[in-house]
């Protein structure tokens, strides 16, 4: 569903990504660790089409993130790790500038939007403006409007952050039951727990350098997540 | 504790001189020279001499008079003003919307020092303002009449009374405006209403004060006893320029204890209203089939959505939408003398009239910036148009169409106007009509061009891409050099070429740059955005 191939990307001089390579199959959740500033928000950025990469290419089912961009994007949705929305919109309008973006038919838009919102909670407050919402009430308008569109390919950058517990845990069931359905997820995070009872597979980046990835059990072994990612950390 | 916080408030005023927000990085030590050097000019230079011709004019007939009094009393009146005018709109950011409110309440500093350290950069603040106005007439009376110490210490005890008076007044005004925002729902569009109507009383003001003036000079005598009759303080107030130690005393004493009472109310009802959520009316969402919308109708409605919201967007980038319906309504209105005027100095030649008369509307639609700070705009946001799938051709010709309804509507209204009531030749006059639509087209492109070009969004105060943006200097100022060289180049040549055909030919020609831009939009412009 994803494949990222020998990904290189410069700030200047600075090499944020170093020939990073990863494959996530549909029915995967992918989980990205690494310490601040490893390049995890980069590389997230370059595989959903933000920013710009110098060397290798993203393929997003089949087709190339830089050369078929409108493609890619509209079958995925990404979440990033400050949700930055538009604060002059309510959050339904922005549901629907979503909606009328990606093509959903309306009746199909508002049985969508009515099932999400009620999941998180959120519906009493869809026809306040978006600048009144708290950051954990904007994560939860962002994972709606992501998935609102029925995705094949999830990408979210600490999608838990500013989430209550609650919400926390409906989205960690969404997650599951979005990749049962042949979705993939790709998703940062430095909530190691989350990631050792989450994820299918986990990839780990140090200074922009892939420096392990595979299956849970192939990257922690009999350790915990934790106690594999300090020992990393320590080499 | 006092002093750091003082320190504080200063470099957070004048942060733009010390540090480049677009190259994120601290100014050189020339350019931050360069930048006060140009801040001291316009101050100074600039609004300095505006008051100086003021207090030349008035000094003199006044001083003749034995009316001395009555010339401070004015020029202290007007540095008043000026000082309220200037404040306001700081005073009130600095006090009640300070975006460090909640740091500075979290650290063990008590409310008082807080509210002291705003208040007395709004004083050093209003009293740069007060001195701009106040100064000249102080140095020009020096001058006209040969003054001693005791004159010179009266003027500057003047110059603080009034700096004092406008702090006063500049507080209460700030603390009116953040009780009602606390109130108010809509507040772009009031906050637009309410500045608009400002603007208007400014020239109304303005257009009535020289006749009020001449007026005054005439009868200086006559004008002065009533006053002094009818307002003995105004004349003691007055009276502190020419040396009155008394009356100084006094005033200054009366200053102490109105900067005491407004320092004690603020700090009293500081913590209330910094700490207040604004009301927000509890609007209840209810469910309902939305009509679809193509992805360009959604960004459009996109863009009037943050133009809607935004009264600093409506009022920065929009002004020439406003001055088209006046400037319209005004000609429609004063028909039968504009005429007349036309008919006596250009008579033989109404043509040139059609052509110089599109140049000003031209000018006028130029005013208008609406699409070039539109893609700085999107700020931190804009990670939500470069992942969906949009193509980026589409939200920059969003935008060159918002700047294009937006100015073509008013220009519509004014275009009728002049139709209705000028009375021009036919031919020339259906171009004059035209051509104006050609430019808006030009400029929209133009807007959306530089928009993407300069583009940047990583301000911290929308102010940033509205008001000190390079695209919007250079649309604005570009878009009127090209209106001005449309009128010269017919001052020129227009004895060899029929107005008509030259009108026609510079009507293609703004379409054609148009329809490049809009190719170029489409091409680099898309590459430009999706690299921001």
């Amino acid at each position: 569903m994803l494949n990222i191939e020998h990904l290189t990307k410069r700030y200047g001089d600075k090499l944020a990504v170093d020939d990073l390579s990863l494959h996530i199959a549909p029915g995967e959740i992918y989980g990205f660790i690494g310490p601040n500033g490893a390049g995890k928000t980069t590389t997230i950025k370059c595989a959903v089409g933000i920013l710009q990469f110098d060397e290798g290419d993203v393929h997003i089912d089949g087709h190339s993130i830089a050369e078929d961009p409108l493609y890619c994007k509209g079958i995925i949705a990404y979440i990033p790790d400050n949700p930055d929305l538009y604060d002059y919109m309510s959050g339904i309008k922005y549901l629907n500038f979503i909606g009328d973006v990606f093509r959903i038919p309306p009746d199909e838009r508002q049985r969508r939007i009515h099932e999400l919102a009620n999941t998180f909670g959120l519906t009493n407050d869809l026809a306040q403006p978006i600048a009144s919402y708290s950051h954990g009430m904007k994560q939860k308008l962002a994972v709606i409007a992501a998935w609102m569109h029925a995705p094949k390919l999830i990408v979210m950058d600490e999608p838990f952050v500013g989430l209550d517990p609650k919400a926390s845990h409906t989205l960690k069931m969404m997650m599951r039951a979005h990749c049962d359905a042949g979705g993939a997820i790709f998703f940062s995070t430095h909530v190691l727990e989350v990631a050792e009872k989450l994820c299918d597979k986990v990839a780990i980046i140090r200074q922009g350098k892939l420096v392990r990835s595979g299956t849970m059990e192939e990257v922690k072994g009999d350790d915990s997540l934790e106690d594999a990612f300090l020992e990393l950390e320590a080499d | 504790m006092f002093t750091i916080l003082l320190k504080k408030q200063f470099q957070e005023i004048f942060k733009g001189y010390f540090y480049d927000a677009k190259k994120n990085q601290m100014r050189s030590k020339g350019s931050i020279i360069a930048w006060f050097a140009f801040f001291a000019i316009i101050i100074f230079g600039v609004f300095g001499s505006m008051f100086v011709s003021l207090a030349v004019t008035l000094c003199e007939p006044l001083v003749s008079a034995n009316a001395g009094w009555l010339y401070f009393a004015i020029t202290a009146s007007t540095a008043i003003l000026v000082g309220v005018f200037g404040t306001v709109a700081t005073g009130y950011t600095a006090l009640f919307l300070a975006k460090d409110n909640d740091l500075l309440l979290s650290l063990p500093i008590p409310v008082k020092d807080i509210v002291a350290a705003r208040l007395m950069s709004t004083f050093l603040l209003g009293t740069l303002y007060t001195a701009i106005a106040l100064v000249p007439a102080l140095v020009v009376y020096w001058r006209t009449k040969s003054s001693g110490i005791v004159e010179v210490l009266c003027g500057i005890a003047l110059l603080v009374i009034a700096a004092a008076v406008v702090l006063c007044i500049g507080c209460l005004l700030s603390w009116i405006v953040a009780k009602i925002a606390l109130r108010l729902e809509n507040k772009s569009l009031l906050s637009v209403l309410i500045i608009v109507m400002f603007i208007a009383l400014y020239y109304f003001v303005y257009f009535q004060a020289g006749e009020a003036m001449m007026e005054l000079l005439a009868n200086a005598a006559t004008y002065s006893a009533s006053v002094k009759d009818a307002a003995y303080g105004v004349y003691l107030f007055g009276s502190i320029g020419e040396g009155n130690v008394t009356a100084m005393i006094v005033f200054l004493a009366i200053a102490i204890v109105l900067v005491a009472l407004t320092w004690v109310a603020l700090s009293r009802s500081y913590l209330g209203i910094v700490t207040a959520s604004a009301k927000t009316k509890r609007v209840r969402y209810v469910e309902k089939t939305a009509s679809f919308k193509s992805s360009f109708s959604a960004l459009l409605g996109k863009e009037f959505a943050k133009f809607r919201s935004s009264a600093n967007y409506m009022l920065n980038s929009n002004m020439g939408s406003l001055f088209m319906l006046v400037i319209g309504i005004a000609t429609l209105v004063n028909a039968q003398s504009i005429n007349e005027l036309v008919a006596d100095v250009w008579g033989n030649d109404l043509t040139f009239v059609c052509v110089v008369m599109c140049g000003a509307l031209c000018m006028l639609a130029g005013t208008n910036t609406i699409a070039a700070p539109s893609v700085s705009l999107e700020g931190k946001s804009i990670w939500i148009l470069q992942s969906l799938p949009i193509a980026p051709k589409s939200v920059l010709r969003a935008k060159a169409v918002m700047h294009f309804i937006l100015t073509a509507v008013p220009l519509a209204i004014a275009v009728v106007c002049f139709a209705i009531a000028l009375d021009l030749p036919a031919a020339p006059k259906t171009l004059m009509c035209i051509v104006p639509f050609a430019y808006v087209a030009f400029t929209s492109m133009a807007g959306s061009f530089l928009g993407v070009k300069m583009a940047n969004v990583a301000w911290t105060n929308e102010l940033m891409p509205l008001k000190r943006s390079g695209a919007v200097i250079a649309l604005m100022f570009g878009g009127w050099g090209i209106a001005m060289v449309f009128i010269v180049g017919f001052v020129i040549f227009g004895s060899a070429v029929d107005a008509t055909a030259y009108m026609a030919v510079w009507a293609v020609l703004f379409l054609a740059i148009a329809a490049f831009l809009l190719h170029w939009l489409d091409t680099k412009g898309s590459q430009l955005f999706s690299e921001l």
